[in-house]
């Protein structure tokens, strides 16, 4: 459940926030997936189980609201759902999508310049 | 010479348990970062015994792009994602990898400013370190590592800096790298050169004078052991090393020193006074190109408000360019225009003070950080005169990177930005870490006397950024390669 919700965020940032204006070839989302998930198992080891936690909380809250987990609403939905986040009044959640938006967009404009 | 790990002896059975405890030395160096490094070579070539230990992997300079997606796998400790958790998050990076910090940093160089070391000699009872007694050190050091200014021209993005500071009146210039430089491909590019990191210097100084490298091995703790040390630790393969030395210099940086020496037991005024330099940063776009790919690392930096505030130019690569755009999610096209767009900083001197500390059961120290409401009210106004630097270099367009942050045109939109960073929304990120085992005579606040000898413990010393004893305003590495020298040699007898 953790790999599927982190790589329907992944997917969702970079549709939200890398592929506007591209014209040229662009990397594989599921790229920017492994290595988000690479970079969690690399992390400060007493930070992994609370950003584990915090993804499924991300995921499930959705069920409140879209009778869904966040993994299987549909595009529009999850970048919905992404920027309440991002604005919420809660410092937590804030940071989760910052943590999250940071890595995807640093990951995916990486392998963009990469490919070119 | 350097250990191929595959080669090494290894008593008791293979696996998870076996333990390789053959290693016996004069001097064990524990990480090899430019404090390491440097301590490593001077007693290699004194004819001392020496074993230097590194936790990350032996690699090359050229194993990966500098300042990429590969470098941050490779090189960095946990990927890149240390934070020291406090009212603000601050991002830090750590190298990870034999040469440590040298490795990865920009490589822009100053001295330890005379005030602040005079400072440290005042406060801290700091001894034989005034300006006068360091300066041997400082030009061994720029000796060493090849300082120098370009050659040419500096990267564009850099200039435009330089330019809108000089404009207003403020003090802005070139700071010299530790680089030996070709000739620059074009206009936007630096001239292309070899940074003269660790692996490129003292770590094969060391090596040729008969020190020996052990790299992929961490040392989780020292004990005493009669009238030395006992080092035991674990190597990436999991098995098990440890070492005996009569004297341990601990060069592991100014997180990783105190979360050995706490894991230790050693802990009086050990890990109680991290300071860094917060940086708030600015994607700057102009009317013109003022980046490529070959920019290189830009060389200005704007001292007017020194030590307060530092201002000047960040790798700018089309990813960072990215990542420094994340506040403006209504603004991702802006990243497609790379090549007119720059990144650039503005560093506190601060007034803050963190922890480091080891936590039950976890590999990872925690490291907390307390920015005061000054270094607040100092960040946010470095973001404003900032802006007007490159508002004056005749940017078209601001984007402050923290959250809420309006985008800006014109000068007097400035007035729209926030006296006081507001801490929870802010973005913060440093390279620079020091004074958590300050140095000095002053027992109540300082871990090490005023050469780095560990107070209370007997042949063990500290030779790394830990020691500085506030933040230096300046890039670190040249102070701590001098406070590296002029410690181990005062250790030889030299000094």
């Amino acid at each position: 459940m953790f790999r599927d919700t982190v790589s329907a965020l992944c997917h969702t940032v970079v549709e939200e926030r890398c592929l506007a204006g591209i014209g040229s070839a662009a990397p594989e989302a599921n790229s920017v997936v492994q290595f988000v998930l690479a970079q969690h198992a690399r992390m400060p080891d007493f930070l992994r189980a609370p950003v584990v936690v915090l993804t499924l909380m991300f995921d499930l809250q959705c069920i409140l609201k879209h009778g869904a987990p966040f993994r299987r609403l549909d595009c529009d939905q999850r970048i919905q759902h992404v920027r309440d986040w991002r604005l919420s009044r809660l410092g937590f959640r804030r940071d989760f999508v910052r943590l999250y938006e940071s890595l995807a967009v640093l990951g995916w404009h990486s392998m963009k310049e990469r490919c070119q | 010479m350097a250990f191929d790990e595959g080669a090494l002896s290894v008593s008791g059975h293979k696996g998870r348990h076996a333990v390789d405890s053959g290693f016996r030395t004069e001097v064990l160096v524990i990480g090899s970062g430019p404090g390491g490094a440097i301590t490593a070579a001077y007693l290699a070539e004194a004819g001392r015994s020496v074993l230097l230990v590194e936790e990350g992997p032996n690699l090359a300079l050229e194993s990966c792009e500098p300042f990429s997606l590969d470098e941050m796998v490779q090189k960095y400790r946990n990927g890149g994602l240390t934070p020291a958790l406090g009212r603000a998050k601050v991002a830090y990076v750590e190298g990870r990898c034999v040469g440590g910090g040298s490795e990865i940093n920009s490589g822009l160089y100053h001295r330890t400013p005379a005030e602040v070391l005079a400072r440290w000699g005042s406060e801290f009872q700091l001894q034989a370190a005034s300006s006068a007694e360091m300066e041997a050190h400082f030009q061994a050091g720029e000796r060493d590592v090849s300082v120098s200014y370009l050659p040419g021209p500096a990267p564009a993005a850099s200039l435009k800096l330089h330019e809108g500071a000089v404009k207003l009146g403020w003090k802005s210039m070139e700071v010299p790298r530790w680089f030996r430089h070709e000739v620059a491909a074009d206009g936007t590019a630096a001239p292309r050169g070899v940074r003269q990191s660790m692996t490129k210097t003292f770590v094969p100084r060391a090596l040729a004078a008969g020190a020996r490298l052990l790299a992929s091995t961490r040392v989780l703790r020292l004990r005493r052991d009669g009238g030395g040390w006992l080092a035991t630790g674990e190597r990436a393969d999991g098995v098990r090393v440890e070492i005996r030395a009569e004297h341990v210099f601990v060069c592991g940086g100014a997180v990783q020193t105190p979360a050995l020496l706490r894991r230790s037991g050693i802990t009086e005024n050990i890990g109680n006074s991290l300071q860094l330099h917060p940086t708030v940063k600015i994607a700057a776009g102009f009317g013109e190109e003022v980046n490529s790919r070959e920019m290189g690392v830009p060389v200005h930096q704007v001292k007017q408000f020194s030590p307060r505030l530092s201002f000047g130019c960040s790798i700018s690569s089309a990813p960072f360019l990215a990542l420094g755009l994340i506040d403006h999610p209504s603004r991702v096209e802006a990243a497609a225009h790379w090549r007119r767009m720059a990144i650039y900083y503005a560093m506190i001197t601060p007034e803050g003070r963190g922890t480091v500390r080891t936590l039950p059961g976890f590999r990872d120290p925690l490291v907390r950080y307390r920015l005061t409401d000054t270094d607040l009210r100092n960040l946010a106004d470095g973001v404003r005169k900032l802006g007007e630097a490159l508002l004056a270099a005749e940017a078209t367009i601001l984007f402050p990177a923290f959250g809420g942050a309006p985008v800006i045109r014109r000068q007097d939109e400035l007035q729209r930005l926030p006296n006081v960073l507001p801490a929870a929304r802010s973005n913060l990120m440093t390279i620079h870490l020091f004074s958590s085992c300050p140095m000095g005579e002053n027992r109540r606040v300082c871990a090490a006397d005023s050469f780095g000898r560990v107070f209370g413990q007997p042949n063990l010393y500290i030779a790394d950024g830990s020691l500085l004893c506030t933040a230096p305003g300046v890039n670190p590495q040249g102070s701590i390669m001098a406070f590296a020298r002029r410690n181990v040699l005062k250790f030889l007898g030299k000094s």
